[in-house]
């Protein structure tokens, strides 16, 4: 099960009722919603469908992943991506973590600070002066970013 | 978008940016700065990055130009046979004592170099450079020495050290071992023993660092059979690897990695005209056995030294072409050099696979350590080194007065000089003055000649129609002429008539006078006969003779 935090919670049901084998319990996730979660659960499956299908070739399970990360990409908004990443995390999903904090990464790598700061909701912190005399210091890593 | 992500998270987001992208994102929040700069996230940045695609195919290249003396790295994609340059950075320090700094060694992008006793820490990716503390063995405190310097990462503790083994100017005596670790970010010395009977038979190429430990190729001085002395950067401790019967020459050989690998650059220069270099790997480390063969360099009076493997086979080596000393690529199928158009001063070229690395990102601009020095060694140090500081600085007058004069001297010499051109000017203005006249006069007379020339043309064009004309004309008055000759002869043919008319009417008029006369002699006569008729007696003669006479003069009258 690729829903870690769901399957801990299977794990300790089994553990307490040997006989139950029945699904239908309810599981509560209080911090994730229902359409991030939708995602992930579409996600979840493609995965595992196509790792059914190319058993033996793991390149073409890697192929056929990222043609569908591609796709799923154009659909998810940006700001929407911070919400998944928080469900995958909170639902310790490694797989949907890593694709989606790339996706993240891939998305603010060549952007201003500003972008950045907008992007996660984020306000300068710094005392007058100190972030300047980084700007000064780095300057070269400001070279060729993209306009907001 | 105002999701709390926790640290956990955005270290996740972190840890899939590149430098560039991590530096600049320092400042965007104070929090995050901290996370970028923690030596943890420095290093688990790198374990990653190591995995990542983009940095597997890059190669990172030094090379050092003269005037100014400038070291570049340039990155280099090495995905494909084109050998495309993605960056070039210049190292922001020149050495004060030599040309350029010479070069310990590289690991994980980092670069060490050195001059004399100064050492120097130099990061490409996020262009920073530290400088280290003053080494323990130092000329002042040991005497005369010769060194062997080596660098080395130990991924047991994510440490980099800057190795020097130091060589007493007395034989007898064994050498001075210290280490710098840079997450101590000090000298110590070592206690580890070198072993004896051991001499280097390479005391200046980068020493393979490799599973944490640098290798260097030595000898036995006794039965001069080459082996690899390793030292361990944890634990300190050298260790020696024999070699199969592979070597023929122990003088001249270096250690390297290649492919992941410990392996030996044989070089063979034996023969003058056939120089090579047979490059070995050790496939299995430890394992004697593993040790094989993987190519030959043909140098082919090309080549003076071996760089690095590429991927897609060829060897990155040193060439000497005929304009400079210039990185090229070396097929070993074809053994064809490929120059790849980057220059540079001869042994001083380095390559390495380049991953990107933030270390040094903690570390403050240039770190010098005062660690431990206590005001009196102060104040001690900075006399003896005003001292040398004299010493230095009177070292440089005298050569600078030894300069001088001959500067002096060369001064002479172009003032002399000088003056010759002067003279040589003064005799060749008016020669160019005089050709620039005689081509005005040139030019002016072109021109005349070109209106002249226009002119008759004018003219000849003229005569010609004239020509025609008089053709014309003379085809005219030859009509003219015939026609004057014909109104001529018809002049003369009514002349001819005129007087042809005249005299007809001359005639008509006496024909008149004739008829007029006759007529009157008709009357006459019928006068006469009338008279004849009365008169017929004796008149008749007087009648007949006036009838005669009148007669004879009508006759005679007409």
């Amino acid at each position: 099960m690729k829903f870690c935090a769901v399957k801990q919670y299977f794990d300790d049901e089994n553990n307490n009722n040997i006989t139950s084998g029945a699904s239908t319990t309810m599981i509560p996730l209080p911090n994730v919603e229902s359409h991030p979660l939708a995602i992930l659960i579409t996600y979840c499956k493609k995965h595992l469908k196509i790792k059914a299908n190319n058993a033996d070739n793991k390149k073409e399970t890697e192929k056929e992943m990222e043609q569908y990360e591609q796709e799923l990409l154009k659909k998810v908004m940006p700001q929407e991506l911070t919400e998944l990443i928080l469900a995958a995390n909170y639902l310790n999903f490694k797989e949907a973590l890593d694709f989606f904090c790339r996706a993240v990464a891939s998305a603010i790598q060549n952007k201003s600070i500003e972008f950045v700061r907008k992007f996660f909701g984020l306000e300068s912190d710094f005392e007058l002066g100190e972030e300047e005399k980084l700007r000064e210091e780095f300057a070269w890593s400001f070279e060729g970013v993209d306009e907001d | 978008m105002s999701d709390y992500l926790p640290e956990e998270v955005v270290l996740e987001i972190l840890h899939r940016l590149p430098v560039k992208s991590l530096i600049r994102f320092r400042c965007v929040s104070k929090s995050w700065n901290s996370l970028i700069t923690t030596p943890a996230f420095i290093n688990s940045h790198l374990t990653r990055s190591h995995s990542l695609l983009s940095n597997s195919n890059k190669l990172i290249v030094r090379h050092c130009l003269d005037k100014p003396y400038v070291e570049h790295y340039k990155l280099i994609d090495d995905s494909n046979d084109s050998f495309d340059q993605i960056q070039n950075i210049e190292l922001p320090l020149t050495s004060r004592r030599i040309q350029h700094f010479r070069l310990i060694g590289s690991a994980n992008g980092l670069f060490s170099l050195f001059e004399q006793e100064r050492f120097i820490l130099w990061n490409p990716s996020i262009r920073k450079f530290i400088t280290l503390p003053k080494p323990c063995i130092t000329v002042k405190a040991h005497g005369r020495l010769t060194c062997r310097p080596a660098f080395g990462f130990d991924p047991r503790t994510n440490d980099y050290k800057v190795v020097r083994i130091a060589f007493p100017s007395e034989e007898a005596k064994p050498p001075l071992i210290e280490a710098y670790s840079l997450n101590e970010d000090s000298w110590k010395l070592t206690s580890a023993s070198f072993p004896l009977g051991i001499g280097f038979s390479d005391w200046h190429r980068p020493a393979a660092s490799l599973g944490g430990a640098v290798h260097f190729a030595v000898y036995d001085k006794d039965n001069h059979s080459p082996l690899i002395l390793s030292f361990d950067l944890g634990d300190e401790v050298f260790r020696l690897m024999s070699l199969p019967n592979c070597a023929f020459s122990w003088s001249n050989i270096q250690t390297s990695v290649i492919g992941g690998s410990l392996s030996l650059l044989f070089y063979d220069d034996r023969f003058v005209a056939n120089k090579c270099c047979a490059i070995w790997v050790m496939k299995e480390y430890g394992v004697v056995d593993s040790w094989t063969k993987l190519l030959t360099v043909d140098f082919n009076k090309e080549i003076i030294g071996v760089l690095c493997l590429q991927k897609n086979g060829n060897i990155l080596v040193e060439a000497k072409l005929p304009s400079d000393w210039e990185l090229s690529s070396y097929d070993p199928k074809s053994q064809h050099v490929k120059s790849l158009g980057i220059c540079g001063r001869p042994h001083y070229f380095h390559v390495d696979n380049f991953v990107e690395n933030l270390v040094l990102l903690d570390k403050p601009n240039d770190a010098v350590s005062k660690r431990g020095a206590c005001r009196k060694r102060k104040c001690r140090l900075t006399s003896n080194k005003e001292i040398c500081q004299l010493q230095e600085a009177k070292h440089l007058l005298q050569e600078i007065l030894q300069h001088a004069s001959v500067y002096e001297l060369q001064l002479d010499i172009i003032h002399q000089q000088q003056t010759i051109i002067h003279q040589q000017e003064a005799i060749l203005l008016p020669l160019q003055e005089a050709i620039l006249h005689d081509g005005r006069a040139l030019q002016l007379q072109e021109a005349l000649l070109y209106e002249l020339e226009t002119i008759l043309q004018q003219q000849t064009e003229k005569i010609a129609t004239l020509i025609s004309q008089i053709e014309i004309m003379e085809t005219a008055e030859s009509k003219l002429v015939f026609l004057i000759q014909r109104l001529k002869g018809q002049a003369e043919v009514e002349t001819m008539l005129q007087q042809k008319t005249e005299k007809m009417t001359s005639l008509k008029s006496q024909l008149e006078k004739m008829d007029t006369i006759k007529s009157k002699l008709v009357s006459l006569i019928q006068q006469f006969k009338g008279q004849a008729g009365e008169m017929f007696s004796g008149v008749g003669d007087q009648s007949s003779t006036q009838v005669q006479q009148r007669s004879s003069s009508a006759g005679q009258e007409m």
